[in-house]
């Protein structure tokens, strides 16, 4: 083995440091102003932050859902192209995972927007321009926003395991008689749902846990966790406690959600080695 | 299927194409597509001394994460890899995870918590911006440079040269550097991406003098469509440029980046 376990810690020991000092310290700052008074006590007390614990729990789940849904869609199509296209869209489906939430934001205000260019579209077939931008600026346009970068995330960890998945499987079950859908549900489906289900846990992790596109997108008007995490943070003077008891249940959801995509991805790694 | 996809196409492009649009045009309200041609908007944005200070703040720290991230990181995915006990392992795992399970808005209560205290007065101060945006894309890089090592199976190589004679100093300059050199390269351009687009911690924790690029963007989208549009288009640009950089300078890579997975 390269280099003495001396020296190993040595190399680490810089980026440990850092860790431990800007996160670490941080989030134990957090935890501990959270634990130390009756803040938590005090969320369960008051009504409007479980309803927003609650509607970030479905902004979640239901932009995870689309994602997954959407993600597996497409990831299956490009299963099936020629390796040098299927690169090619790759990197074009990879595209908004570096782009700011800002930027998804006023996308989609100019697109479904009070004046937005598919709100007149449809409002010339008749539709109502304000009822298109109250579907934009409440929970169905958050998940249409939060798709956006959360669909390349599916795609890309779906993509691996449908392009290496034997096909002679299921066209075996198709020649003794089943259907297309049929062999898709009895032979694909088991043997891809843990990967499905790692990605469906972690975009909604992400999904749980972010307000930069929602705060762009209705300001505070959503009652989702996050924001009104954020309103406290950014109202000097604020109760800090009861914002350190939001963000433990914040880490505590997010945190839950990963141990979750990591034990499905343990399972499927495991199938797997198991089949080579 | 195809079709699928086209549509699935379409949806991403369509935001972008209206922002590139919306960037151009003279005036835009109420009507389908902007009226008349104009470079005006991205002229004004030019002239705004704040967009102008907020880009030079983002470049900065952009550049200072990419060589703390770098200085530090390369080791410490040395040390990881290097471990052969299980709970290395594991805390390397979490590590990767740590990006999702624990939200830049929570990071940044932390730090406003932390370094808005008497002993640690440091909020506000660049440099702990800098350190913001290390720690919350140290794992992507991490990711990266390790699961890289995996793949290129740097043990073998090491031990080769090590019985060739070869000490540590020249194999780390010889052979891991050397190694690592596209996975470097595209897990730096990926830090790059994500630093110069970071709003949701930036915005808690930046001084109001030293605030990046997106954050005061943000303000932009109150006022006229026009300028908000050549402010994103900004944005977007660099995030598309460094995109490509990190896709080609990554070719023949194991594993797809910006994926914690």
């Amino acid at each position: 083995m390269s280099g003495s376990p001396i020296l190993r810690l040595l190399l680490a020991v810089p980026g440990l440091a850092l860790l431990i000092l800007f996160f670490l310290l941080p989030l134990g700052a957090v935890a501990w102003q959270a634990l130390a008074g009756d803040a938590i006590q005090r969320v369960f007390a008051q009504g409007d932050l479980l309803a927003a614990l609650g509607n970030s729990l479905l902004l979640g789940l239901e932009a995870g859902l689309a994602s997954v849904v959407l993600g597996v869609a497409v990831a299956l199509h490009l299963a099936r192209l020629p390796p040098g296209r299927r690169a090619l869209l790759q990197v074009v489906i990879a595209l908004p995972l570096t782009f700011s939430g800002l930027i998804v934001a006023y996308g989609f205000i100019l697109l479904l927007g009070r004046a937005g260019f598919a709100t007149l579209l449809l409002a010339e077939l008749g539709a109502d321009p304000a009822a298109i931008a109250a579907f934009l600026y409440d929970r169905p346009g958050l998940v249409l926003a939060y798709s956006y970068f959360l669909t390349p995330r599916v795609i890309l960890t779906l993509l691996p395991v449908f392009a290496n998945f034997d096909h002679r499987q299921t066209e075996a079950a198709e020649s003794m008689g089943a259907s297309r859908l049929r062999a898709l549900i009895d032979i694909l489906a088991p043997q891809v749902a843990p990967t499905v289900l790692a990605s469906f846990a972690l975009v909604t992790a992400v999904a749980f846990g972010a307000y930069g596109t929602a705060l762009a997108l209705v300001g505070t008007q959503i009652n989702i966790l996050p924001l009104r995490l954020y309103s406290l943070i950014a109202d000097a003077g604020a109760d800090f406690p009861l914002a350190a008891a939001l963000s433990v249940l914040l880490l505590a959801v997010c945190s839950f959600l990963m141990a979750v995509a990591e034990i499905a991805a343990a399972r499927s790694e495991a199938d797997h080695h198991v089949r080579t | 299927m195809p079709i699928v996809t086209a549509l699935y196409l379409l949806y991403l492009a369509a935001p972008i194409a209206l922002l590139a649009i919306g960037s151009v045009g003279q005036s835009w309200t109420n009507s389908l597509l902007p009226s008349g041609l104009t470079a005006g908007w991205y002229g004004q944005l030019w002239a705004d001394a704040s967009f102008r200070r907020a880009f030079t703040v983002s470049l900065t720290v952009c550049a200072a994460t990419c060589a703390v991230t770098a200085l530090i990181g390369v080791p410490l995915a040395y040390a990881i890899y290097g471990a052969s006990r299980r709970g290395v392992r594991a805390a390397a795992r979490v590590l990767f995870l740590l990006p999702v399970a624990a939200p830049p808005l929570v990071l940044g209560f932390g730090f406003i918590l932390v370094f808005s205290s008497d002993s640690l007065p440091f909020l506000g101060s660049g440099w702990l911006l800098v350190a913001g945006h290390v720690v919350s894309t140290l794992p992507y890089l991490m990711q990266t440079l390790v699961s890289d090592m995996r793949h290129l199976d740097l043990v073998t190589l090491e031990t080769a040269a090590e019985s060739l004679g070869a000490g540590f100093r020249q194999r780390l300059v010889g052979i891991v550097i050397p190694s690592l050199r596209q996975s470097l390269s595209s897990g730096l351009i990926m830090v790059a991406a994500l630093s110069i687009g970071e709003f949701q911690m930036s915005n808690l924790i930046a001084g109001f003098l030293s605030r990046p690029y997106p954050v005061v963007l943000l303000q932009a989208f109150y006022g006229a469509t026009g300028f908000a549009c050549a402010g994103t288009m900004l944005l977007l640009l660099l995030a598309v440029l460094s995109a490509l950089a990190s896709a080609s300078a990554g070719r023949g890579l194991p594993s797809s980046k910006g994926t914690p997975s």
